[in-house]
Order: structure tokens, then sequence, then C-alpha cells
């Protein structure tokens, strides 16, 4: 779900900087509140968790590949905005150190991998955990999962439409909406949505029965 | 976290790549031409590219990006918590 540089069209990627500044710096500065010596630890362990279980990347019938993100444990353990602008962090470096996701992409990446799949599992959460705390877990690491999904789709798939060249020939990503929605929306409902959950539900599970005490005073966004 | 690490080596078992992540080749098979757009391809040159160091083993190399990106993770993390510190006073 990483989209490389050159797949979006610059009226794409300027737009989608202009609408993930003002979310940057709001997330920023919720993070700055909540940083301190009990949170540090926990907070950027979770990121370094979502960084190294990207790396696994799992395959599937038909091709291709994938992997959990982890933004869902971090915005249901500690807040959402936190779960952003983390995974935020860890795409700005794998962009820059290792050249996985685009630059000029670094926006959409997070604002899908980020953005929606922060605020998709914290909402999953707080309405489901009332009828089953387990289940809410499995569900909102699967429907962030989903949503991001869903987001890198529609960005790539806007591509085909509004940059291409005068004899038709797209610019950018070559694919429509067609393809990519049922091709990445399908595939991490079926797969890496399950990841996702599971992942969600182990960490969720780990940390609260081990951190108890810290969790009790940083929630709440 | 340490079993995670232990795992890592399993995120090279596949060589397929993500959906829509693939080589630029791969368009040129699919639809025909290279869109133009993008063959220009990364702005800028990434220290590490793919997770690989030249010359080392694949395992080896994953294992140091990870360190890597790890290391940088909570170094970034303890920035934005000295810089705070400056703030309050």
């Amino acid at each position: 779900m990483h989209i490389p540089d050159g797949y979006l069209s610059p009226a794409t990627y300027i737009s989608s900087y202009a609408a993930a500044v003002p979310l940057f710096a709001y997330g920023i500065k919720k993070l700055k509140e909540s940083l301190d010596e009990k949170t540090l630890p926990l907070i950027s362990s979770l990121t370094a968790l979502s960084f190294l279980v990207m790396m696994i990347n799992i395959p599937i019938p038909g091709g291709t590949s994938g992997h959990a993100v982890g933004a869902a444990a971090i915005s249901i353990l500690i807040n959402p905005w936190i779960g952003f602008i983390s995974l935020s962090l860890v795409l700005l470096i794998q962009a820059v150190i290792f050249g996985d996701g685009g630059i000029t992409a670094w926006a959409v990446n997070s604002l899908s991998m980020g953005f929606a799949a922060s605020f998709t599992a914290y909402f999953s959460y707080r309405f489901l955990s009332g009828f089953n705390r387990g289940f809410a877990l499995f569900f909102s690491g699967w429907i962030s999962a989903v949503a991001s999904s869903f987001v890198v789709a529609f960005f790539l798939g806007i591509q085909p439409m509004i940059a291409h060249a005068p004899d038709g020939k797209p610019l950018f990503f070559p694919f429509g909406l067609e393809i990519t929605i049922p091709a990445l929306v399908l595939s991490h409902m079926v797969y890496f949505g399950i990841v996702e959950g599971v992942y969600t539900f182990v960490v969720v599970r780990f940390i609260q029965k081990t951190k108890n005490q810290i969790l009790g005073e940083i929630n709440g966004v | 976290m340490f079993i995670l690490f232990l795992m890592l080596p399993l995120g090279l078992l596949t060589d397929a790549p993500a959906w829509g992540e693939w080589d630029l080749s791969f368009y040129e098979k699919a639809i025909g031409f290279i869109p133009e757009g993008m063959k220009k391809g990364n702005v800028i040159d990434p220290l590490i590219q793919d997770y690989s160091l030249e010359g080392l083993p694949p395992a080896v190399s994953y294992y140091l990006s990870a360190f890597i990106g790890t290391a940088l993770i909570f170094l970034s993390f303890y920035w934005i918590k000295i810089i705070r510190k400056k703030d309050e006073r």
C-alpha cells in the first residue's frame, strides 16, 4: 500500500499535502502534549513495532503480497492522533531511507495508512467494545486495513481520469477505480485485514495486561 | 517485539511485490507502454534502496535496516520530547 513516487499526478499530491499539513500540525501538537517519561517508551515501542511488522510481507494467492500496518493498535491504546503521527513518521523514514513509498506520495500514504486507519479503528473500537472487547479489537484492526486500502485505491484509481496525455494515454498510474477498488479493497478484506485484526488483538491485549497502570493516565482524545 | 524481530526474514520469502508496487516493466507488459510521469521514479536516492545493502546477504541487510529504522524511530520520539521540555521552560 506504499504508493511510490511517479504514481500520482502533481495535482493529486499537492492537494493531498495541503490537506495533510493542518492534520500533521494538530497531531504533532497532540503528541507533544502526551509525550513524557511514562508514555515515551510505549509510544515509541509501538511505532517501532509498526515499522517492523510492515517489513514482514505476506504473499497471497494471485502473485501479490502485503503486510499489516499496526496503526489500529496505537490508535486504540493511546490516541488516534498519535496513531496517525506515529505512522506518518514511520512512512517518512521508509520513504527517505529505504525508498519504500514515495516522497511526493508521503501525504497520501500518511492519510491512508495513518489517518484513515487510526480513526476508523478508534471509532469502531469505541462503538463495539461495549459488546465484546475481543471482537472489537479484531474488527477495528480489520476495518482499519480495509479503510486505508480504500483510500489508496481511490487515489490511484482517479489518476487516469485526471491526468492523461492529449491522446488519452495515462500519464501516471494507469488503472482506474474499476480495477483498483476490487483489487486492493477485496485483498484487504479477505487477507490483510485479518492479519491486521489479529495483530491488533494480540498487541493491544498484551500491552493492556502489562501496562494497565500507564494507560489509565494517558487516555482521552 | 523480540519475537517479531526473529520473524523478520520471513518478509524476504516473497518476491511478489505488493499490489501496485510493481517494477516499471510490468506496465510495459500489461498496457503496452510505461506512463510518462512514472518513468521519472524516485525524486531522491534512498540511502538503503529496498532494505538491501550491496555486498551483504539479504537477511543481514534486512536486519540492519530493521535496526536502523527502529533506532531512528526512538530517536525521533526522544527528540520531540526534548523539544517539548524546551517549550515548557
